[in-house]
């Protein structure tokens, strides 16, 4: 049986295997539901993944990402423990005997003074859920986390996690299990982020406050999620407090931060608004503005860098059945600088000059959601989106040369600009339906309307009003348009008592310029419990992708561009296995250790010598198209409680690449080791808190170094008959494609917090030390040729020598915070 | 000093200290390997160049020079039958006593004193057939000449101008069958001379590969943004868009020429004449992505991946190519 066949049979069988799973679906006459959403009892704020567990029938439920659960048991007497991560346990023991609604608001730690991070077997993730290859990363603990700049950081806590790795040094880039940096699905609120990063990829775009939890899956991949091969971040915002306002203010190296949330109608409607924005812009202008002094030419003067991110969220209840919210972000980088001059020429002529530079970078992101219990066992989440991401750039000069005499004017204007983006409008209906105790049905479908915007120039150049010389271009191509579908089922299903499983369907559909592609792609994730606190999970993901990223390979730039698949570039594809074991060790300790291993079609790498600066005009003939594969076995041992807690994560992995198709090779079409194909990674993340005053926290990580290509040998190349190079030269010689290895990078970040309770409020100083022990890793390594006279012989020589660029020594920060 | 003074200027020294500084290299070094380059064509007897590769990190002169390898021992396999030693020439230059024939698979097993025995073999291609050479020629520019000096502005073509001076595309068309069997690949040779009665006699292989298949980017002129792919320096191509198929390949050539007014006819000297030679090879596939890949050796771009030469030789370095020439056509060009 060839492939296909053997594909179309897999999916056959997959498809009768979930409409049999259905068929077994059988309500009881006398099951009753319970249902409602769990809330914090002091913000309001729905509590994503909280259980409720009924002691008697021991059937449970977790809450979806709305807050919302449901549980169908018999009727009868019932003991429900409702329970979440840091949260006092709720009971509840009552006869049933009909459809009940009870919502639950459970008491957090912080008012427990008890630090509790993460843990609990009973969630989606832990021993007794069915999915795996996923990690919910706590927003407490991303904040503990020592950073660059002392500036909290998304990405960069889950760069911590196995199996994944960020990149070049400092850069908040996302390698998952051997993919590449675009093959990461980056969710806010369930909308996709296009550009993640700040200043070249050294800061991501999501503001630690404004967020309430974030889930990494890595594999095995839930039906709901698709359009990307290597992982999926969802992160949740906050809704806002909807009983008295709060608010917090941080002001540290680099940026300040300001947060407020609570209610426009008490229990009603409530808001919360993020605000980040860098200041080294304004803290400079007085600098600028008095050496602009200091140069009587010039009339003004300005010039500066910075980002900010804005988030706010309203969320109105309408009644117990229905939620309304309505969410934006906005955020952008921007370069500025202008200089005016008014001076004398040589000519005596006064001269008037005008130059200005204004890039701007940037994504908006707005949703309108509507939750709607239709009934106790059918929730809905409807959601129209807009997500756009743009760069633009200007660059503009003028001059005016005025004779005093003549009162004649010359006059000179000149203009380039650039601008590129991506925007979707997207709707989508996501629906969880909750038959009875043992089945979780979640299904729904998305439709987008993407809007590629691919660079365009434009020039304009004006002499003297002279018609013969104006130019006014616009070069580039034209907006791309493409539809995308998807539609998706799946089950989180108990076959018994031990077994449980996801099963799901995801099918896509992407039409552009007159291609039409789809697939159509089974998930399985299955849990068999060998005890209490130890499971066994296994489990099968195939997911496609439509869309490319363009970019240079090292850092990232605003410039970098999404375009979507062609005619000769089609979807790319993986199917990833992974199997594990997942351990509770005395209710403190979470230990899992999982293996996977990931082919991956379609791929394309960047061709010897090609590289992208911003034009997708020919960028299909600067690629090869072949596949991959990558296998690892990762290892996780996590403390989630009491003073001490933190997490150990090993990573053994492998990344390979293999392009050999015709007039595609890439390395003779030979296998090579993927850019960040690094064999060993070691992360140590450790917070301890000495008192309600003062906590510790640190982080140390090791990995093997980053590939690289490099020509270790040189030797004489032949004359080419009939060309200019017909006499014999030097050429260098590479063996393979990231032939050599960078040496290993490691580094300790340390942080201390002081917290005080003043009045109204609590305040913080936080100090760390990123780079502690001031390591230099590399970032770039390049061969630099050294010119000398040989002082014995006096003939002229070269030697090459190995140099190594680092970026980020050690960088000591401090910040204060202000949480009321 | 107080210690926060002290602390102050260690900081300061840290964090300015220059991130960047001369490594050891922690890999493998690499002991030198014998590089083997060589040409063969079933027109000639075979020849093969034996040098040493050097490490990147060892002293150069600036001479450029590669040790060649003196004795070494260079064995000609036909069709994996042992056919005979080559003889030592000169400057690493070997000599068979035969040339190869068209179908054969030549190898080369190369061995030398303290180095690793390295080989390389290439199959003799067959010529594909030529069919035609069409060309037509057309005036691209034209301006006024006035006192020996042409001006590119047009209006200024007045009572002073004494001739013009032309710019003449001739844009060629070579029809040849590909051969049936599997993929091919082809290198074009077109050389322009230029000869004036035997007073001088250039040659030029400078033309355009306008033809799809050369793998140009049709973005060559896009200013804006730098763009980095492979130069068709040595205007080689596969069949992959007509095999087995009759093709026409298109390439130009730009000649320049100036005529005087009639006014001015006695200004004329001799007219050069052109002829144009157009040479079609069937080159093997390691010849083809050798000379595909060489030319972006020079290109610098600390964005892109380093480029790989392509290289046949194992447990060696170089290049063993085969081509075939399928055919020479000449054209006088006038205009």
């Amino acid at each position: 049986m060839d492939p296909d066949q053997d594909f179309d049979f897999m999916l056959k069988k997959s498809v009768l295997f979930f409409i049999l799973i259905f068929q077994t679906i059988g309500i009881s006459a006398t099951n009753f539901t319970i249902s409602g959403y769990i809330t914090d009892q002091s913000t309001g704020e729905t509590l994503i993944s909280a259980s409720v567990f009924d002691q008697i029938s021991l059937k449970g439920a977790v809450s979806n990402a709305f807050g919302y659960y449901s549980l169908t048991i018999p009727a009868g007497e019932v003991d429900l423990q409702y329970s979440y991560v840091g949260y006092q346990k709720e009971n509840r023991k009552f006869h049933l005997n009909k459809d009940t609604i009870i919502h639950i608001r459970l008491i957090g730690s912080h008012e427990l003074k008890e630090i509790v991070i993460t843990g609990d077997s009973r969630k989606e993730f832990g021993v007794l859920g069915s999915q795996m290859g996923a990690i919910e990363v706590p927003v407490s603990q991303i904040k503990s986390i020592p950073t660059l700049f002392g500036e909290t950081d998304v990405i960069k806590a889950l760069q911590l996690l196995p199996g994944v790795q960020g990149g070049t040094e400092g850069s908040a880039g996302l390698y998952v299990r051997g993919g590449g940096p675009d093959e990461n699905l980056l969710l806010l609120d369930g909308i996709p982020v296009y550009n993640v990063n700040h200043m070249f990829g050294f800061f991501s775009v999501f503001n630690a406050d404004a967020i309430k939890n974030v889930t990494l899956y890595k594999g095995n991949f839930p039906a709901r999620f698709g359009g990307r091969l290597s992982s999926v971040v969802d992160i949740r915002t906050n809704d806002g407090n909807d009983k008295t306002y709060h608010g917090n203010v941080s002001v540290g190296l680099i940026s300040s931060k300001f947060n407020l949330e609570g209610p426009i109608i008490k229990e009603k409607t409530t808001f919360n608004i993020s605000l980040r924005r860098t200041y080294a812009d304004l803290l400079l202008k007085p600098v600028i503005a008095y050496m602009a002094k200091q140069d009587e030419n010039v009339e003004k003067t300005k010039a500066g860098y910075y980002f900010y991110d804005l988030n706010t969220k309203i969320s109105h209840k309408i009644s117990d059945k229905d939620k309304l919210f309505l969410s934006f972000y906005s955020g952008d980088d921007a370069i500025y600088s202008v200089l005016r001059e008014n001076y004398k020429n040589d000519d005596q002529n006064t001269v008037k000059s005008n130059m200005g530079m204004d890039w701007d970078w940037g994504n908006i992101i707005s949703a309108f959601r509507w939750n709607h219990l239709i009934n106790s066992k059918l929730f809905m989440n409807a959601t129209a989106s807009f997500t756009r991401y743009r760069f633009d750039m200007g660059i503009e000069e003028s001059t005016k040369e005025k004779t005093e005499n003549s009162q004649s004017e010359n006059s000179q204007y000149l203009y380039a600009g650039y601008s590129s983006g991506i925007q979707d409008y997207s709707v989508k209906a996501d629906f969880d339906y909750i038959p009875g105790a043992g089945h979780n049905i979640k299904f729904g479908g998305n439709y987008i309307y993407h809007t590629f915007r691919p660079g365009v120039t434009v020039q304009k150049f004006n002499q003297d009003d002279d018609v013969s010389s104006r130019i006014d271009t616009t070069i580039g191509d034209r907006n791309v348009y493409a539809h995308e579908t998807m539609l998706y089922a799946e089950d989180d299903i108990n076959l018994c008592t031990f077994v449980k499983a996801n099963i799901g369907l995801h099918y896509s559909t992407f039409n552009v310029q007159k291609q039409f592609y789809h697939s159509l792609e089974p998930r399985l994730s299955m849990r068999f419990l060998l005890s209490d606190k130890l499971s066994f999970k296994t489990g099968f993901a195939t997911m496609s992708q439509y869309i490319h990223l363009l970019s240079n390979s090292n850092i990232s730039l605003p410039t970098d561009l999404w375009v979507p698949v062609t005619k000769r570039i089609t979807p790319m594809k993986s199917q990833q296995v992974s199997a594990g074991f997942y351990y509770n060790l005395m209710k403190y300790l979470d230990l899992s250790i999982e293996g996977y291993y990931k082919s991956m079609n379609n791929l394309i790498e960047y061709k010897d010598g090609a590289s992208f600066m911003g034009s997708s005009t020919g960028w299909e003939n600067k690629v090869s198209i072949g596949r991959g594969r990558a296998y690892g076995i990762e290892f996780l041992i996590q403390k989630s409680y009491g003073n001490t807690t933190g997490w150990l994560g090993y990573t053994w992995s492998k990344s390979e690449r293999l392009f050999n198709r015709p007039d595609q090779e890439i390395n003779n079409g030979e296998v090579f080791p993927a850019k960040y194909d690094r064999r060993h990674n070691v992360s140590l993340t450790m917070t301890h808190q000495f008192s309600e005053r003062i906590d510790l926290s640190g982080s140390w990580v090791y990995y093997t170094g980053q590939c690289g290509t490099l020509a270790l040998q040189t030797y004489s190349g032949p004359g080419i008959q009939q060309s200019t190079d017909n006499s014999s030269q030097q050429l260098s010689y590479i063996s393979s494609r990231n032939n050599f290895r960078y040496s290993p990078y490691h580094r300790l970040d340390l942080g201390i917090n002081f917290h005080k309770k003043l009045h109204h409020g609590t305040r913080t100083w936080n100090m760390s030390v990123y780079n502690a022990y001031n390591q230099l890793n590399p970032f770039l390594v390049y061969p630099n040729t050294v010119n000398y006279t040989d002082p014995k012989t006096g003939l002229y020589k070269t030697r090459q020598k190995l140099r190594q660029v680092s970026i980020f020594p050690i960088i000591p920060s401090i910040s204060y915070n202000y949480k009321f | 000093m107080k210690p926060i003074q002290i602390l102050t200027g260690l900081l300061v020294v840290i964090l300015f200290t220059s991130c960047e500084k001369d490594i050891e290299f922690t890999g493998e070094i690499v002991d030198p390997m014998l590089v083997i380059n060589s040409f063969i064509t079933p027109d000639s007897v075979i020849t093969a160049n034996i040098t040493k590769s050097k490490f990147f990190l060892d002293e150069n002169d600036d001479s450029g020079n590669f040790i060649t390898v003196e004795n070494a021992e260079v064995r000609i396999y036909v069709n994996d039958v042992f056919k005979e030693k080559m003889s030592y020439i000169s400057n690493g230059n070997y000599k068979a006593s035969f040339a190869p024939a068209i179908g054969e698979t030549i190898k080369l097993e190369v061995s030398a004193p303290g180095l690793n025995t390295a080989w390389c073999e290439t199959k003799m291609e067959d010529a594909a057939q030529i069919i035609a050479l069409d060309s037509t020629s057309k005036i691209t520019k034209s301006y006024p000449i006035s006192n020996g000096y042409y001006d590119e502005t047009p209006a200024s073509g007045t009572e002073d101008t004494i001739g013009y001076y032309y710019k003449i595309r001739h844009d060629f068309s070579l029809h040849f069958k590909d051969q049936e069997s599997g993929q091919n690949y082809y290198r074009l040779l077109v050389k322009l001379v230029i000869s004036d009665e035997g007073n001088y006699n250039f040659e030029s292989y400078d033309f355009d590969f306008t033809d799809i298949v050369s793998g140009e980017s049709s973005d060559s002129e896009d200013n804006i943004v730098s763009e980095s792919i492979y130069p068709n320096t040595y205007h080689v191509f596969s069949d992959e868009l007509f095999n087995g198929k009759e093709y026409p390949l298109k390439f130009s050539v730009t000649t320049e020429q100036i005529k005087y007014l009639p006014k001015n006819a006695s200004m004329e000297g001799s007219q050069p004449t052109l002829k144009i030679v157009v040479e079609l090879q069937s080159i093997s596939k390691s010849y083809y992505l050798y000379l595909k890949s060489r030319p972006s050796c020079d290109i610098e771009d600390i964005f892109a991946e380093p480029i790989q030469i392509h290289c046949n030789v194992h447990d060696g370095i170089g290049i063993l190519g085969s081509y075939t020439s399928c055919g020479t056509k000449e054209l006088n060009l006038s205009f």
